[in-house]
């Protein structure tokens, strides 16, 4: 699918450069010439909002930022066009990762309206600091050596846009077959489980960012030569707003999405309906809208929905476990002691007290159940662990490192995996991606896992986890956690959901997880005769304190958890 | 200091058409998630109205008359707008797609106001006198938007907390799925949260229309500030969007007296960045909770 | 919605030049290159009346040189970017022979490389200085320059009011940056102090931060450079208000759109109010009224009452003088139609030109039409309909 878009993609941008020129019609040529710039830029804004899931809607900024530093450097200074097309780089780059500052402290549209406001703002500072700009008369600045023509129309100014528009899309899709892409959308999806499998989502905004600023910038330069003049009203928010837009109409996430976009929302208003002049806007207005109503996932999007929709596919078999229990390897616990140890944790909710002074200690190689009823802390205090909450007192270790004030994700690299209550699995990504993000972070070179897994590869990788049932969504944030190489496993209420085979197939899997692979599992469950099943020690919460802590046999019979659960813990 | 009380009485007065703007926004976004981009064009709207059915010198029996009709004819195209904005959205609700067709209803007001009017700019009188301030005049449409504000804070409150209908939008806004779940029909109220919107934008226009500028082009302008307003104040807090709105209208206006005009949006701008930066959920928001 | 009707008459006009073109020599294709949208669409509304009117009555009587008049309408949205695809569009694309337009100096500055690569002949009406016969050598415009806006003001303020001292107060628009540097350098010259300069934000409807903070400096008068008159009336209605009495002293603007300034501030608000005009508009006695402009306005009204009941119609005839000049041109030089024949042409011999306008002053050094002493102070609340005004000091 993905393939088909990029070469039609390529196609058409090649198609729109070469054809107005050599069937001689300037004008149609410098519309391309400006719509694949616009593309470039609609290419860079999708990656960031559908791959990184930063929303921005100051693109239009940084844009102009770089053509106004080659009209200024290049036009009023009088240096090389192309030392300002480096300058123009460079300050776009600085303006994106300025943008990518407030990422780390809000998100979704909140970030949308601080970038608009520096969009907002732009033009007017262009037009206020007029000793540098030349203030609202803008500059001119030709690039005669760049637009002069070499055939047939053609100049060295076009080929430059087409490799740039090309080399953009590429570039895009390019990325998505790459580590660091599938661990910007990871990060884009779910900040959460992106910092459990040890990433910093900070760091994957700002190289969003960066590279978002980069393709913009590097447009901005070539913005100057296609006009021939910069000025604040040309890089109003409405620029900005259109970035954006192209990506919501051409349909978000897909390849050709912001090709489709941009081409539609540049070329209808300003070509075809140019001559209605006053109802132009009017006609705007109602195409854009008929646009949404009928494509509502966007153009490109939409029909490929339509059409995954309409083909016929086989419900693949599923992921089983069978294959990962026969391995035979055996890597028995390397370690001794302790793997996590919680000392006096006390958290608190405003005036509700979640742990009210916790002691927990979880041996190396063993696996630990700790059970509770609803409203125990028992997810808090794997939260704590994994540090995403921070502790109003007490410390938490891991192995002999403190952890108490890490975040999450450097919790992670000490080898520490988890689930969720709720499955983290991508439905963007095939099957076979989401395991590959575990194995993307994992540290040694040879991933038993995936080698055990690679006779699935091919089936797994056409299908997304959205067909999967809900157990299997299970077993695959496991296994990915797994192929993560974590050695302490933090497992939230996995049998949740689990039929009866699952669940002893799922006993099995964690028993494997112990015994073979020598991994620690925190197990927290409902299921209590599952955790009575595979448990080493198991400890007893209510209200935030410890009930009963010791093998399950002991456990057992203590009367106070008895009484907690109603009922033998057979039952 | 004379100065500083009238930019601090007119920047309330002209803060509350944004806090309206804002409050407008809320019960929209509280309803449905969706950030009306054409809000702005039907404030102007309303202005419209009254520009259309006032007398050049109107008295207060005509005013007290229309006012209600300004609201209701508002609420009825903004039910309208409502149900074509969440009728792409029965797919799949992740897409933004919203955004795009809040925007085209803006653009398409503003184009009809083009073609209708022209690109001018109509001018309505108020029917009550202006008041004194410092040895200065203030229009008395100051006052009645801040009333007006301040009314529909209350009512709103009152909706909410007290009729069955207003329990079951709060509902949808703590929890979608959770509310459709308990059998609340989603959609229906979701129109109904537009139509709300509506009378209080309608409203909003007609009183305060003697101090707007009823063009084509000017709803952006509003729209602007009045999102500054409600983010500032916290987005879906209405007593945010009154704060948010007088603190917009305050500070653009004395950063217009104090540096200039050049910089009243880039201070309020700076504001809001500020904001946001400091307290992500606004002054009176509440924090999203974290699922994990 | 009386509005709805002019795409399709300007469609059908189309239709109509390329029906009559046929019979007749190839038509002579002209680009309207205005900004139909965005901030300038109300004077491009105007302006545009008195095109279609000039370009009805030419083609009734015979055309240019025998040419039909082929209009080609090109939105630039007010946005340099769309500019210079648009005026690539007409040049490269539709092959227009003439351009009349645009009205905003930035959109002219972007879209004139083109043009004077072309060698295409372009009246519009921009007020930029930027805009020199290096930079267009084929441009005109029929504006009021900024500087001579500048000059005529601070004479006005000097001579009848004895000012020594003036603020500034002028929207954010391009063309009053431009002024407003003017006038700084202009009052530098005459050795008068500027006590305070303040801009606002095109339909901001409440300017009182900015007057209070322009009246701490007491200045002996208050220059208004504003785009429309809604702003005019606002920025007066504010005056009044503050209950700030200060001798204002306006531009061309308030002025000529004195009837919308007058329906938000009322007439009382223009009291120590001037502003300022082509003398071509302007009257001393009631009783004789300039005769090229008054027979204008029967001709615009009896064209399309609708839209002159609605436009400036002072500016309609600056742009409908456009037409007809670049008419007289390519006449005078036997019909071509060339760039640098028309502005020989034009620099050579439109002090001659009897349109609604007169005493036209362009010149190989200046591009600009209309000169300092072709303006008048006016009191702009002393207006006839159709927009003629009394010159101040007369009764």
């Amino acid at each position: 699918m993905s393939d088909t878009q990029l070469r039609l993609g390529i196609g058409l941008v090649v198609a729109s450069i070469l054809l107005p020129s050599l069937l001689g019609s300037a004008y149609w040529a410098h519309n391309f010439l400006i719509v694949n710039l616009f593309v470039t830029v609609a290419v860079a804004q999708n990656m960031l909002l559908a791959d990184a899931g930063q929303v921005s809607f100051g693109h239009g900024a940084v844009f102009g930022m770089s053509a106004y530093l080659v009209g200024i450097i290049s036009g009023l200074w009088g240096y090389d066009y192309a030392i300002g097309a480096l300058a123009g780089v460079g300050g776009a780059l600085a303006l994106g990762l300025l943008f990518a500052l407030p990422s780390l402290r809000v998100q979704g549209y909140y970030l949308g309206f601080v970038t608009l406001s520096a969009a907002v703002v732009f033009p007017e500072m262009l037009v206020a600091f007029n000793d540098i700009t030349n203030g609202i008369n803008g500059i001119n600045r030709t690039v005669p050596s760049l637009t002069a023509p070499l055939f047939s129309g053609l100049s060295w100014l076009s080929f430059l846009v087409m490799a740039l528009t090309v080399a953009t899309l590429a570039g895009h899709a390019w990325l998505r077959t790459t580590s660091a892409g599938r661990k910007m959308r990871v990060a884009a999806v779910s900040p959460e489980a992106a910092m459990t499998l040890g990433l910093d989502p900070g760091r994957l905004r700002f190289l969003a960012f960066t590279i978002a600023a980069l393709v913009t910038g590097l447009a901005g330069t070539l913005y100057v030569p296609v006009l021939g003049f910069v000025s604040p009203y040309a890089f109003r928010v409405d620029l900005s707003i259109y970035f954006f837009f192209c990506v919501i109409v051409g349909g978000q996430g897909q390849l050709l999405g912001p090709l489709i976009g941009a081409w539609i929302l540049y070329l209808v208003p300003n070509a075809l309906l140019a001559d209605l002049a006053n109802y132009r806007l009017l006609g705007y207005g109602i195409i854009a809208l008929l646009i949404m109503l009928v494509f509502p996932d966007g153009v490109v999007g939409s029909i490929v929905s339509f059409s995954r929709r309409h083909r016929l596919r086989a419900r693949i078999a599923g992921i089983g476990i069978d294959p990962v229990l026969s391995w035979a390897g055996i890597r028995p616990s390397q370690e001794s002691g302790a793997a996590i140890t919680v000392r006096g944790a006390r958290k608190q909710f405003n005036s509700l007290a979640a742990l009210g002074g916790v002691d927990l200690t979880v041996m190396a190689g063993s696996v630990h159940g700790l059970v509770g009823p609803n409203g125990s802390g028992k997810t808090t205090l794997l939260n704590v662990v994994s540090g995403f909450i921070p502790l109003t007192a007490g410390s938490v270790q891991v192995r002999d490192r403190d952890t108490t004030r890490m975040p999450a994700f450097r919790v992670a690299r000490l080898g520490v995996g988890r689930t969720f209550q709720t499955p983290r699995v991508f439905e963007q990504m095939s099957i076979w991606e989401n395991l590959e993000i575990g194995a993307d972070v994992h540290s040694g070179n040879n991933n038993w896992l995936m080698e055990m897994l690679e006779p699935f590869r091919g089936e797994w990788s056409e299908n997304n986890p959205d067909l999967l049932a809900h157990a299997q969504r299970r077993v695959l944030e496991i296994l990915r956690t797994v192929a993560s190489d974590a050695d302490i496993l933090l497992l939230d209420e996995p049998a949740a959901g689990l039929s009866a085979i699952e669940r002893r197939d799922f006993a099995r899997l964690i028993r494997f997880l112990r015994d073979r692979l020598g991994k620690t599992v925190l197990l927290v469950e409902h299921d209590l005769a599952l955790v009575w099943k595979v448990a080493d020690r198991i400890t007893v919460l209510d209200a935030g304190r410890i009930v009963a802590e010791g093998p399950p046999d002991a456990i057992a019979t203590d009367p106070r958890v008895r009484a907690l659960f109603t009922g033998s813990p057979d039952a | 200091m004379d100065d500083l009380l009238i930019i601090a009485v007119r920047g309330i007065g002209l803060g509350s058409i944004y806090a309206l703007v804002g409050i407008s926004f809320n019960v929209v976004f509280n309803a449905s998630g969706i950030l009306n981009f054409a809000q702005g064009n039907m404030l102007v709207l309303g202005g419209l109205f009254a520009f259309l059915v006032l007398p050049l010198a109107p008295d207060v029996t005509q005013w007290m008359i229309f006012l209600p009709l300004a609201a209701v004819a508002l609420a009825a195209l903004m039910a309208v707008q409502g149900g074509i904005t969440l009728l792409p959205l029965r797919s799949s609700v992740e897409q933004h797609s919203w955004l795009i067709t809040t925007l085209a209803a803006s653009v398409i007001i503003g184009a009809v106001l083009l073609l209708y009017q022209g690109a001018v700019q109509q001018s309505v009188h108020s029917p009550f006198a202006n008041f004194s301030l410092a040895g200065t005049r203030v229009p008395a449409t100051y006052a009645a938007s801040v009333l007006l504000a301040l009314f529909w804070y209350v009512a709103l409150r009152l909706f909410h907390t007290k009729l069955l209908v207003g329990l079951a939008i709060s509902a949808i806004a703590q929890d979608m799925d959770a509310a459709r779940a308990a059998g609340i029909r989603v959609r229906r109220l979701q129109i109904g949260a537009f139509a709300i919107s509506g009378l209080v934008v309608g409203s909003a226009g007609f009183v305060a229309a003697p101090m707007m500028a009823i063009a084509n082009d000017s709803g952006l302008a509003y729209v602007m500030n009045g999102f500054v307003a409600a983010v500032v104040g916290g987005l879906g807090s209405n007593l945010g969007a009154l704060v948010g709105g007088a603190l917009v209208g305050v500070v653009s206006m004395y950063a217009a007296f104090e540096y200039g005009g050049e910089f009243q949006n880039a201070v309020s701008l700076g504001l809001l960045v500020g904001v946001l930066m400091l307290r992500p959920q606004g002054l009176f928001g509440r924090p999203a909770a974290r699922r994990v | 919605m009386m509005r709805n009707s002019f795409g399709p008459v300007a469609l059908l006009g189309t239709f109509l030049a390329i029906g009559t073109a046929t019979a007749q020599v190839a038509p002579l294709k002209l680009g309207i290159f205005f900004e139909l949208t965005g901030a300038a669409s109300y004077p491009a509304e105007s302006g545009r009346l008195g095109v279609d009117l000039a370009i009805d009555e030419i083609n009734k009587s015979g055309g240019i040189a025998g040419r039909t008049i082929q209009p080609f309408i090109a939105d630039n949205q007010t946005d340099p970017t769309v500019a210079v695809g648009e005026i690539k569009r007409l040049v490269l694309q539709e092959k227009v022979d003439a351009v009349i337009g645009p009205l905003v100096s930035q959109d002219a500055l972007a879209a004139l490389p083109i043009t004077t690569e072309a060698k295409l002949p372009e009246l519009g009406s921009t007020g930029s200085e930027l805009i020199t016969p290096q930079v267009g050598p084929y441009y005109f415009s029929v504006l009021i320059n900024a500087e001579s806006q500048a000059k005529a003001m601070i004479g006005q303020a000097v001579a009848a009011l004895g000012a020594k001292s003036a603020a500034v107060l002028s929207d954010s628009g391009a063309q009053a940056k431009t002024f407003v540097e003017a006038l700084k350098k202009e009052m530098a010259a005459r050795g008068m102090k500027l006590t305070g300069a303040q801009e606002y934000q095109y339909r901001a409807t409440d300017m009182s931060p900015q007057l209070l903070a322009l009246k701490r400096g007491a200045p002996d008068t208050l220059f208004l450079f504003s785009s429309t008159g809604e702003d005019v009336g606002n920025a007066l209605k504010g005056l009044g208000e503050l209950g700030w009495k200060v001798k204002v002293t306006g531009n061309y603007t308030v002025a000529t759109f004195a009837p919308s300034a007058i329906a938000i501030a009322g007439a009382d608000a223009f009291k120590d109010v001037t502003g300022l005009s082509y003398t071509a508009f302007t009257y001393c006695s009631p009783s004789d009224l300039p005769k090229p402009f008054g027979d204008f306005l029967t001709r615009v009204r009896a064209f399309q009452p609708d839209r002159a009941a609605k436009l400036s119609l002072p500016y309609a005839a600056t742009l409908y003088d456009n037409v007809y000049l670049l008419k007289a041109a390519i006449e005078g030089s036997g019909g071509k139609t060339d760039g640098p024949t028309i502005a020989a042409w034009i620099e050579a011999n439109a002090k001659d030109f009897k349109g609604v306008l007169q005493n036209l002053s362009p010149s190989p050094a200046t591009h600009f039409l209309v000169g300092p002493d072709a303006l008048s102070a006016v009191y702009p609340d002393r207006i006839l309909p159709g927009g003629m005004q009394q010159r101040f000091g007369c009764n």
